[in-house]
């Protein structure tokens, strides 16, 4: 079932014609390959130089930092009270005496609010009261170990274990 | 024809297949054999190396914003000498920018070595002048360097930064994690479209401290004028708010200039104020009858038979006139700070209603206030070794147990807050490279007495004061204080004639806003506190309440 020899040479092209499509095509490779190289250079040196342009604005912000640090240390060497002081008694003042300060009430002005608040007393008193005896001691310590007994007892063989005393409480041993 | 150049095409054709097979083989086999690990790590050391980012240090300010420690450059100038092509013109321009002489630069310049340094530190300007000079060759880095821009004021607050980039004493030694900041070690490459911005290191947090730098130098120059006067080989001063707990002041003297840290004395670095301990001496006996009225053991209007003289222990107590004062009240005994009564008070609480109450004022262990180097005091009681009956009777007038300056303005700082034990402390905000603020509250350690007792006792210490027209009055307002003079412990005894002349004081009394202690070590004017440190205290509490701006308690009161 091979197709007519007739069809088969309408479809044959001429070899001028095959020579030309695979210089086409090899061109057309050639193109493509160098777009994309073209393209990846342009990327590359575009990304190269935000890269170097941040490492000198880095760097420039870490000098302007410094030399900012810098003015302001300068500036508070200016400002600091042995040269401010110095300064004044040079220019013929003088610390200001109790007896050379006039007070003026304002009627109606807040009061000047103190720096901080005391703030409320949250620690026991701190001087020892010792209140506690050997007997007391004992007794809570007695009362302590029977809890734990029982808790034990109630964890390993349920609710009916042995009678309970109600134990006394570590605060009452010490009232007692 | 045809046939051969095939055969040779296939031939050449064949060797370059087989020549790029093996490149294609050595390229597959770097990349995936099995010394991939190996040439990975080769080349990473050749395009990307570590970068440590130290960051800036944080700012320490004052309670007003006033800056105390800042970062300031300095720069490190050198050269490259192979780079430098015009020798004789730099040196001639490099020697007017820094000062060095041209001969030197230019045998500097002949040096066969590849960097040469010229000047570390080099001050600021003068790095700048250089800096503009735009020198080929001629290689300028900067260096920070910590900057404290009032010299030696408050020194021993702020501490200092050493060359290892660390915080020593003070606040730069307590905060030096919170100051320091976070540093950074980040891996940068040498290909550019690699290059990343430094990460992984955060800057140092500020401080606002609770010290007035204007009350700061009035302590610090009050004190320096007491040392002239009284004839003191040092001292300290410490203002605080009683209420609160806030440091308003710490000055001693001598001092150092944190700035000049390396030329400076090392043992002045110590913060005598927390660091080191004295014997108070009578200025004790605050406490010891804060802890006799507390336990009822006596009242303000009670009275005792002064003979001059009480055996305790053994040992033999007298007044420090050696004089018998005859039946006198608890004020009197206050006023004439007389040693037997005060031996008697303890005698009569006995050591362990005594000694808890002395506890109960914070003696014996450290206040925790956040400076580097505090001590504990040492405060010896029954059942220690080294405890002896005696110590009942002569601590109570404040022999045999020592306390550091800052022990004992908080312990009798109690007495002005009724009764409440505040921790001293030093920092007020701290303010983080976010932008996020963290305030310190006052802190309670506990209540010493009740406030009764304090009120009754700060009444007692103020008319004491005006009792025996003290040196320490302040005019037109009502102070509370004790003056002390304590011997200074020798091995087998006490200096025969140096001592530590002190006063503590708070006001006014109705609204106590301030305590101060003033404390000077040997005066040679005179060796007692009543004629050495009371006048000094007077004469800053004059200015103090300017400072703070306290109206006298006439005009105040009268306003309520």
């Amino acid at each position: 079932m091979s197709s007519p020899r007739w069809l088969r040479s309408t479809f044959r092209q001429a070899p001028w014609r095959t020579q030309t499509q695979a210089t086409s095509l090899v061109l057309a490779v050639v193109i493509m390959v160098v777009v994309i190289g073209a393209l990846y250079l342009a990327q590359a040196s575009r990304t190269a130089t935000v890269g170097r342009r941040l490492q000198a604005l880095e760097a420039q912000r870490r000098t302007l930092e410094q030399q900012n640090a810098q003015l302001r240390a300068e500036i508070a060497a200016l400002r600091s009270v042995p040269r401010l002081t110095a300064e004044a008694e040079r220019l013929g003042y003088h610390a200001a005496r109790p007896d050379e300060v006039e007070y003026l009430f304002i009627k109606g002005a807040p009061p000047q609010p103190l720096p901080t608040p005391t703030p409320p007393l949250t620690v026991e008193q701190v001087v020892p009261r010792y209140r506690e005896t050997l007997p007391s001691w004992l007794a809570e310590r007695w009362a302590v170990f029977r809890t734990q007994f029982a808790d034990f007892w109630e964890h390993t063989f349920g609710s009916g274990g042995p009678p309970q005393e109600t134990p006394r409480t570590p605060e009452g041993a010490h009232d007692g | 024809m045809d046939e051969s150049l095939h055969r040779r095409l296939s031939v050449v054709g064949v060797i370059l297949l087989t020549l790029a097979g093996l490149i294609v083989y050595r390229l597959v086999s770097l990349q995936f054999g099995v010394n991939t690990a190996y040439f990975a790590a080769t080349a990473l050391t050749e395009y990307r190396y570590q970068v440590t980012t130290r960051p800036p240090r944080g700012e320490i300010y004052d309670r007003h914003g006033v800056l105390l420690a800042t970062n300031a450059i300095e720069y490190e100038i050198g050269l490259s000498p192979v780079l430098i092509y015009d020798r004789e013109g730099t040196a001639q321009k490099l020697s007017e920018a820094t000062g060095l002489p041209v001969e030197e630069l230019l045998a500097d310049m002949s040096q066969p070595a590849p960097y040469v340094l010229l000047v570390r530190p080099a001050p600021a300007a003068m790095g700048q002048r250089v800096l503009t000079l735009n020198l080929d060759g001629v290689v300028v880095s900067p260096l920070t360097r910590r900057f404290y821009p009032h010299g030696s004021l408050a020194a021993h607050v702020l501490g200092f930064v050493a060359l290892d980039d660390r915080g020593y004493y003070g606040v730069e030694g307590y905060y030096d994690d919170v100051l320091g900041g976070q540093i950074g070690v980040t891996d940068q490459s040498r290909i550019p479209f690699e290059a990343s911005p430094g990460e992984g290191w955060r800057p140092g947090s500020d401080l606002y401290l609770t010290i007035d730098s204007e009350i700061q130098y009035l302590a610090e120059s009050t004190l320096a004028a007491a040392l002239q006067s009284t004839g003191a080989e040092s001292g300290t001063i410490i203002i605080m708010q009683p209420r609160t707990g806030e440091i308003l002041a710490l000055a001693n003297l001598p001092t150092f200039d944190p700035n000049r840290f390396a030329s400076e004395d090392g043992t002045l670095f110590e913060n005598p104020a927390i660091s080191h301990q004295y014997e108070p001496g009578s200025v004790l006996k605050v406490l010891t009858m804060a802890i006799a009225l507390e336990q009822g053991v006596v009242e303000p209007t009670s009275t005792y038979n002064d003979t001059g003289m009480i055996e305790v222990g053994g040992v033999e107590i007298y007044n420090w006139d050696r004089a018998a004062h005859g039946v006198v009240d608890m004020t009197e005994l206050l006023a004439k700070s007389l040693n037997v009564g005060a031996a008697t008070l303890s005698l009569k609480l006995g050591p362990t209603r005594f000694y808890a109450g002395l506890e109960a004022f914070g003696l014996g262990r450290p206040t925790g206030v956040d400076l580097a180097g505090e001590i504990g005091g040492t405060l010896r009681k029954p059942g220690n070794a080294d405890w002896f009956e005696s110590d009942l009777g002569t601590n109570a007038f404040g022999q045999g147990l020592a306390v550091t300056p800052l022990q004992l303005v908080t312990a009798v700082a109690a007495v002005a807050n009724d009764g409440l034990l505040v921790q001293p402390h030093i920092l007020t905000q701290r303010v983080d490279p976010d932008g996020g603020q963290v305030a310190f509250e006052p802190t309670v350690i506990g209540r010493a007495i009740s406030p009764q007792t304090a009120h009754t006792l700060a009444a007692m210490l103020a008319d004491a004061l005006e009792r025996e027209a003290s040196n320490a009055l302040v005019p037109g307002y009502r102070i509370a204080g004790k003056t002390g003079t304590a011997e200074i412990p020798l091995p087998g005894g006490y200096d025969p004639e140096k001592t530590i002349a002190s006063f503590v004081g708070f006001g006014p009394l109705d609204d106590p806003q301030f305590i101060v202690l003033v404390k000077l070590d040997k005066p040679t004017s005179s060796r007692w506190g009543s004629q050495t440190a009371a006048p000094v205290f007077s004469q800053l509490v004059q200015r103090l309440v300017v400072l703070m701006e306290i109206p006298p308690d006439a005009v105040r009161l009268a306003s309520r």
